[in-house]
């Protein structure tokens, strides 16, 4: 991690601390989902953005790593902190076999594949409605019981969040990363120097389905019921334009989108109901067609402009 | 009950197959793959409802003007969204137009919920009788849909075989460099094949809302079923296309009877799953 990321980090930690004693009840919990929409994002990122995975059934993840541990919580009793674990890992499973079917296809296939991968896993749940209880949704046990519960599954959440970004972050400066990078950018080159790519990429996919699988695993215990629309399409739209619009392939990027679609769409149900994805989709068309880098790209326009005001204003050039 | 399902599959089988033939041409064209063409289709079948019940048309009209619209609305998003994408030098423009494909999906889908209300519309019968063959009974809108699906097929095969301008989009299919040397107006043609691919969309909507109806939100499964049908077929083959529409609508059909009916739609998503893994050329795409 560089010296940046560590103050992001150590920025978010405390903003995060503080939140909870500033805003209402009702924040807090927007705050939550937020958590959960930026680990998935991040975990995505990781697949499309650093791998170029263009996993477009990605979103089945956190359904499978939800109902996993909210099937053995209520079955053996699982505590919802090893439910995460297991999640995590019932997700990972299931994305190294997706990850090894995926060698085969390239391109929009991989598209297609892991589309169809993701429809038969939400069929498969609304049918089994005995297992599952179908499409009303089954109900979980929360992280904590008691007054205070909301709050204590948002240090739950704020935790995983920041262990999210911070693996993220090691991963996108290592070595390992590199290797991602290169399947990326040109998969011939990779692998003619060397790099193993049918491992890096079944690595990368399975890496971001366990953190998938985790972050849909808070978010049953968090909210205390999962129903498939965690795997529907518009959870698979939302998921894509907070990667858009943060920034493709970059640290902060997914956090970013994440905090602007939640706490907009927060604000937006105020005025206008039911309008929210509307409004996101003619966002998401403009970014894609204009500012393809996202808030990243934007940041990175500016921030020149903003240190040599910045030197300007001191007089010294030894800043920034 | 075997024929009767057989034959029920066969017509559902010709839609499919007249919206994966649209995507498949506009997959060779523009090298795209376009996640609002069920939008399109919507689009066509909301057109329908609207020239038959407002403007009193009758459906052969209705239909041609539902078509028409969604080939305008097609060739202005090409213009508009995604040519810009190909023109601009950068990384891999597919996975941005896909990006921009599903944003439009999305889009197209909310903005009719705000337009058209979320409700189900359905237009009146194109034939308020049942057909009999072979001594089993046929919805006459059924029968007709399939029947038009088909002509329009055989045009649009018939076109891209006879025409220059069919011939120009082979070759863009074939090598895009190779087609602009010798003078194919690639700008172009990416718009017209574009506008035919979303108005061949609208026009199976067109046909079918009677029977499936019309909602904001009925273009999943159609799109869904296109891309069974592309991935089946092989991409690019309008033959392929056509036998894999039939193939897939018979399979469900009969399993949606025999098996379960709530896995009707993971039967498609299996038989795609399994072609895109063992033939990923499909029936009949080149490799």
């Amino acid at each position: 991690m560089k010296r940046n990321e560590q103050i992001a980090l150590i920025v978010m930690l405390a903003l995060g601390l503080i939140t909870p004693w500033v805003v209402s009840q009702a924040w807090v919990t927007t705050m939550s989902v937020f958590f959960y929409y930026a680990i998935l994002a991040i975990s995505w990122n990781i697949v499309f953005g650093y791998a170029g995975l263009f996993s477009y059934g990605h979103v089945a993840f956190p359904a499978i790593g939800g109902y996993a541990s909210a099937l053995l919580a209520e079955h053996i009793g699982l505590s919802p902190f090893l439910g995460l674990l297991v999640g995590g890992l019932a997700a990972g499973v299931v994305g190294v076999l997706i990850g090894l079917i995926i060698l085969r296809v390239r391109g929009f296939y991989l598209c297609l594949v892991t589309w169809a991968f993701a429809a038969v896993v939400i069929i498969t749940i609304n049918a089994e409605e005995k297992i599952t209880g179908g499409s009303g949704g089954m109900i979980t046990s929360a992280f904590f019981s008691g007054p205070h519960s909301d709050l204590y599954g948002y240090f739950v959440g704020l935790v995983l969040m920041l262990l999210t970004f911070a693996v993220s972050t090691t991963l996108y400066h290592s070595r390992w990363g590199l290797y991602l990078f290169s399947i990326r950018d040109d998969i011939d080159a990779a692998e003619s120097m060397g790099v193993k790519t049918r491992f890096w990429k079944v690595f990368a996919f399975t890496f971001g389905s366990a953190l998938a699988g985790v972050a849909g695993a808070f978010y049953a215990h968090f909210f205390n019921i999962i129903d498939p629309s965690i795997g529907g399409l518009d959870e698979m739209g939302k998921l894509c334009l907070i990667v858009i619009i943060g920034g493709v392939g970059t640290v902060f990027g997914p956090i970013l989108g994440a905090f602007f679609v939640v706490i907009a769409s927060e604000l937006i149900r105020g005025w206008v109901a039911g309008l929210s994805l509307f409004i996101f989709s003619i966002v998401m068309i403009l970014t894609v067609r204009f500012v393809r880098g996202g808030f990243m790209e934007i940041i990175q326009v500016f921030a020149p402009h903003l240190r040599d005001r910045y030197i300007k204003f001191t007089g010294s050039p030894s800043a920034g | 009950m075997l024929l009767e399902l057989v034959i029920r599959g066969l017509a559902i089988g010709l839609i499919y197959a007249l919206m994966g033939v649209g995507l498949a041409l506009l997959n060779g064209v523009m090298r795209i793959i376009n996640f609002a063409h069920g939008e399109f289709y919507m689009i066509g079948g909301y057109m329908a409802y609207y020239s038959m019940s407002l403007m009193g048309f009758p459906f052969y009209l209705a239909v041609p003007v539902a078509m028409l619209i969604t080939f305008f609305i097609g060739a202005i998003v090409e213009k508009l969204l995604l040519s810009p994408i190909h023109k601009e030098d950068m990384e891999n423009p597919m996975d941005y137009a896909l990006i921009m494909t599903f944003a439009l999906l999305l889009f197209f889908r909310k903005l009719a919920t705000i337009i058209f209300g979320p409700f189900y519309r359905k237009p009146p019968d194109y034939i308020p009788f049942d057909i009999h063959i072979l001594g089993i009974k046929l919805s006459g809108t059924l029968v007709l849909s399939g029947v038009i699906s088909a002509f329009l097929i055989l045009g649009l095969a018939l076109f891209v075989k006879k025409t220059w301008r069919g011939r120009g989009w082979r070759a863009i299919t074939q090598s895009r460099n190779g087609a602009k040397i010798n003078g194919v107006n690639i700008g172009r043609e990416s718009w017209i094949a574009c506008g035919l691919s979303c108005g061949l969309a609208g026009a199976a909507g067109a046909l079918v809302a009677p029977i499936f109806l019309v909602a904001p939100d009925c273009g999943g499964s159609p799109l869904v079923k296109s891309y069974e049908v592309l991935a089946i077929g092989g991409l690019g083959s309008i033959a392929g296309a056509l036998i894999a529409g039939l193939m897939l609508g018979v399979t469900e059909t009969l399993g949606a009877f025999y098996i379960s009916s709530a896995y009707r739609n993971a039967i498609g998503f299996a038989m795609m799953a399994g072609f895109l893994l063992f033939r990923p050329q499909g029936l009949l795409g080149q490799k």
